[in-house]
């Protein structure tokens, strides 16, 4: 099954974008969102795999959303998606739990990469735990 | 990213191309939202909602920007953006100096996205970059400007790797987090069991990586997860500092797998991980070449070195971890449950606020799309009515309902008079009983044909009510499908008004009047088409009210009027039409002045102007070439505004009025149809075919007698309730009669009267009025403009063509334009 992914941002430009690659990709498009607090109403709704999102947005900043994205869901994977010059915001996403962040303007082969690696890496953690489960498993019998 | 950006070459990147038109849709949406905030800011420049959203509309352009590789755009946003930085952190206010370098900014933004539009190369505006650069010289002393963090010039003091190698708490300071600093939703680090296996993991980036120290930051927050992390190279509080960072390596214990640690290392940007699993004795954490802070100091690594390794022995002692930790994860608990109690609700007034729009997005479509939409709903809404004339056609011959039952009655008796028929032949023989045999049969077979064709007939009977329903259906569909069309087409007036705002700061602030514009029923909606049209006429029209609506405030002041004066722009539904007006409250047209000016401008005799009432007078106002201004000013008064406007407003099928109280101020109203697409029309016939005028500029219909039309100035003219109107015939509009052409059996005239009576429409436009002789009046319909200059050619008095249902092609009459054709068409014909 593909994972779905919700991307918020106010620019109508970057969601395009990051929507034709997330599909180009191989991923679903959950939803979008182009303020923070429409991001947290859909992410609740959606329960998406991962979440793109913007930092500078009307209404809930990215900082904001993240947090209680986080706190709605703490195994949330969300992505920021920022500008070189938001690096304090970044940092304090960091600390907030972001999985990773792109930087903006991204080219083409980066986000693609992204989507990729995301796409599978789950899998593969996923994959790594039930072999070790197996393996406990093996021991105690 | 730099000041001598060439802004020449600056064209969107080939891959961006597709994305063009919704940036320039975007872009200019941002730009007018900022011109708003502004203008807000320019009362309240402090106003920190206008700030953030003023910094978040320009840091949202320069995003896009960027992606589009639209660098000049980039560059030019980047510097504002860090303006607003300085105005948002309180540093600098807004000053009217800024305001209108950002002002000017804008209006560059907006010149690019012309060109974009044209594809013409951007223009280059280094002189606006200078000026924002000047703008950052603040009173404080120079501020620096928030450079992008990769070129942050690396280079720690000396003083700031002596501090960070002492010992303790700089490394334990990067293990554990303060418990302060965390939040619920935050990471928590991982406690040390005992079967925690040591890990070295190495941590390759991309050369060159944007922010590759916050990577290196979210590496090790990542492995915090499901690590305790011990040592890392370069320390933690250093990676901002080291330029080219492009290996991380970190010293870590897990009971997590070593694939699950990689992953959590290998983020974006990432190029390569090891993992070396060991006793932490055989791992070494040595700085590699690659990762030596070259551009910084020599000295740097060596001293880094010196304090990793002193700081080991102090971060293996077990107790002076795990204890922080311990109190951490309780804290963290306690801040879970609270947030379990609080989330629903807070999530609640979330969802609330934003009502479950899945993807709340408006679909962006090309006008011409819509353009042929409209156009082919129109076609539809054409042949629906072209079913509507054939089943009117047929209804005669199915409506009469007693005819089967008769044609069945009728074969009854025939068949009796057969049966009679046949008993008389029986009395025949020979020759002539042959003869009444075949009369008898064919007679039979004529019933038999009669009474299938009857049952034919009703069965289509049956079939032809049938159809009627289908129609109704169809029209019932057809006329949804033009309705909603239609619709996609409506948008609100409010961008076009809120452009005015500025437009009028500019103004007043070029004439030094203190204007206030209100703005009213900026929802009411329009054709996008027409909202297009409209920009340059309003703007013509609100420049004359401030320009000579207005008074001076001195003026004002004597007057016992508020010293602000109020231009007020509003726009409201009126039936099938949109008012929009542009009203002052000034001093008024003055009347007497252009009485003056129209005679000294030669456009009438003194003797004539005298005996104009004053509405005639002020009609004047209209006449191209017509300027009241005692100076030519930069903004009007060049008398190239009025008629232009006048000629635009009747293009858009509009009419514009004036109305003026002495002292109070003047109200401009145009009179705008709700779309350019479909007009209701009156249709009637002359000889030459069926013909249509807007059902609004049709002010009755009369039917004059003959004898009552009387000549007056070589024109004929009637007399409706004492009032005088000129009565014309379309030849004398449109000149036909000189014509080769002669149209069969026609005589000098076209129209006929019917009996001792003529059909006149009587038509109005601008208060202008001209009776037109029909010949039979058609009742009103829709009907769907198309245009003749596309599919002709322009022809003065006609404003297009329309399909009917018949396939017949029926003429739609520019009546502002036949009124003037008749009155001047009559003026030469007397001459001559």
């Amino acid at each position: 099954m593909p994972k779905r992914v919700l991307v918020i941002d106010d620019a109508l430009i970057m969601r395009m974008r990051i929507k034709e690659i997330a599909l180009e990709s191989g991923w679903e498009i959950a939803g979008e969102a182009t303020n923070g607090e429409q991001g947290l109403a859909l992410y609740q709704e959606l329960r998406p795999d991962l979440v793109t999102l913007d930092i500078v947005m009307p209404k809930m900043d990215g900082v904001a959303a993240l947090r209680q994205i986080r706190e709605l869901d703490p195994a949330a994977k969300v992505v920021m998606v920022s500008a070189v010059d938001q690096k304090g915001k970044l940092a304090e996403c960091i600390r907030l739990g972001a999985m990773d962040f792109i930087v903006k303007p991204f080219d083409k082969a980066r986000l693609q990469g992204f989507f990729v690696k995301y796409g599978r890496d789950a899998d593969s953690a996923a994959t790594a735990r039930i072999r070790e489960a197996n393996a406990r498993e093996e021991q105690a019998t | 990213m730099n000041d001598e950006f060439d802004f020449s070459t600056g064209l969107p990147s080939s891959e961006m191309s597709q994305y063009l038109q919704l940036f320039l849709d975007e872009t200019s949406e941002q730009l007018d939202a900022l011109v708003e905030s502004l203008l807000v800011l320019e009362s309240h420049p402090t106003d920190a909602e206008q700030l953030n959203e003023a910094f978040r509309l320009i840091h949202s352009i320069k995003g896009s920007a960027g992606m589009m590789g639209l660098d000049g755009i980039t560059v030019l946003t980047h510097h504002l953006e860090n303006h607003f930085e300085r105005l948002r952190s309180g540093l600098q206010t807004l000053d009217e100096r800024a305001l209108g370098l950002i002002l000017r900014c804008i209006d560059f933004l907006r010149e690019c996205n012309r060109r974009l539009r044209a594809g013409t190369p951007l223009a280059s505006a280094p002189e606006l970059l200078d000026e924002l650069n000047g703008l950052a010289v603040a009173p404080e002393g120079g501020l620096p400007t928030p450079t992008p963090a990769a070129a942050q010039p690396p280079a720690p003091s000396v003083a700031a790797v002596v501090s960070s190698a002492e010992p303790e708490p700089v490394v334990l300071a990067a293990v554990v987090p303060a418990p302060t600093a965390s939040t619920p939703t935050g990471r928590g680090p991982v406690t040390v069991a005992s079967h925690d296996v040591d890990y070295l993991i190495v941590v390759t980036f991309e050369p060159e990586l944007p922010l590759a120290d916050l990577k290196a930051e979210l590496v090790l927050a990542r492995l915090a997860e499901i690590a305790a992390v011990r040592e890392t190279w370069p320390l933690r509080d250093e990676l901002a500092n080291v330029s080219a960072l492009t290996t991380l390596q970190v010293l870590l214990s897990s009971d997590h797998p070593e694939t699950e640690l990689r992953s959590a290392a290998d983020v974006d940007g990432v190029r390569a991980v090891e993992a070396v699993a060991g006793a932490r004795e055989f791992l070494e954490l040595e700085p590699s070449e690659s990762a030596e802070p070259k551009a910084t100091a020599p000295t740097a690594a060596p001293t880094a070195a010196v304090a990793w390794v002193s700081a080991a022995p102090q971060i293996a002692s077990a107790e002076a971890v795990t204890v922080p930790v311990a109190d951490h994860v309780e804290d963290r608990s306690a801040h879970i449950a609270v947030a379990d109690v609080v989330t629903p609700t807070a999530v609640a007034e979330a969802s609330g606020a934003e009502p479950r729009s899945r993807v709340a997005e408006t679909v962006r479509v090309d006008i011409g799309r819509l353009d042929r939409l409209m156009n082919l709903a129109g076609e539809l809404v054409v042949n629906k009515a072209r079913f509507v004339q054939i089943a009117r056609q047929m209804s005669p011959v199915f409506k009469k309902t007693g005819a089967a039952g008769r044609v069945r009655s009728f074969g009854d008796s025939m068949r009796r008079a057969l049966q009679l028929m046949k008993t008389q032949a029986a009395a025949h023989s020979g020759e002539s009983a042959a003869n009444w045999d075949s009369q008898i049969q064919e007679l039979e077979a004529g019933i038999e044909a009669l009474e299938e064709q009857s049952r034919l007939w009703e069965a289509s009977r049956r079939s032809f009510t049938q159809f009627h329903e289908a129609i109704d259906q169809m029209s019932r569909v057809s006329n949804s499908l033009q309705r909603g069309v239609l619709e996609t087409r409506m948008v609100p007036v409010a961008p076009l008004f809120n452009r005015f705002k500025r437009v009028v700061r500019d103004i007043s602030l070029e004439l030094g009047k203190r204007v206030n514009l209100e703005i009213h029923g900026e929802h009411t909606e329009l054709d996008k088409r027409m909202i297009d049209e409209l920009g340059d006429p309003l703007v013509h029209l609100v420049r004359n009210a401030i320009d000579h609506g207005i008074e001076s405030s001195e003026v004002r002041r004597r007057a016992g009027k508020p010293e602000t004066g109020a231009i007020r722009l509003s726009a409201a539904h009126s039936g099938n039409n949109v008012l929009i007006s542009v009203a002052d409250d000034g001093g008024g047209i003055p009347v007497e002045k252009v009485r003056r000016r129209i005679v000294e401008r030669g456009l009438v005799a003194e003797s004539v102007a005298e005996g104009l009432s004053e509405r005639e007078v002020v009609d004047f106002i209209w006449h191209p070439g017509f300027s009241t201004a005692d100076a030519v000013s930069d903004i009007s008064g060049r008398g190239v505004g009025m008629d232009i406007v006048k000629t635009r407003i009747a293009e858009l099928n509009g009419t514009i009025e004036i109305e003026h109280v002495a002292g109070a101020g003047t109200t401009f109203t145009i009179r705008l149809p709700l779309t350019l697409a479909i007009i209701h029309s009156l249709l009637f016939r002359l000889r030459h075919g069926v013909f249509a005028v807007p059902i609004d500029n049709v002010r009755e219909i009369v039917s004059v007698p003959v004898k009552q039309v009387v000549s007056i100035h070589g024109r004929q003219t009637f007399e409706v309730r004492g009032e005088f109107i000129p009565l014309v015939d379309i030849d004398e509009i449109f000149d036909w009669h000189k014509t080769q052409y002669q149209y069969p059996g026609s005589v000098s005239r076209t129209a006929e009267s019917v009996g001792d009576r003529w059909n006149v429409v009587i038509l109005q436009s601008s208060e202008k009025t001209m009776g037109l002789k029909v010949n039979e009046l058609q009742g009103g319909q829709d009907i769907v403009i198309k245009s003749l200059a596309e599919n002709f050619v322009h022809i003065r008095g006609l404003s297009g063509a329309s399909i009917l249902g018949d396939g017949s092609v029926c003429l739609l009459l520019d009546v502002a334009a036949a009124i003037a054709l008749a009155a001047g068409r009559g003026k030469k014909n007397r001459e001559e």
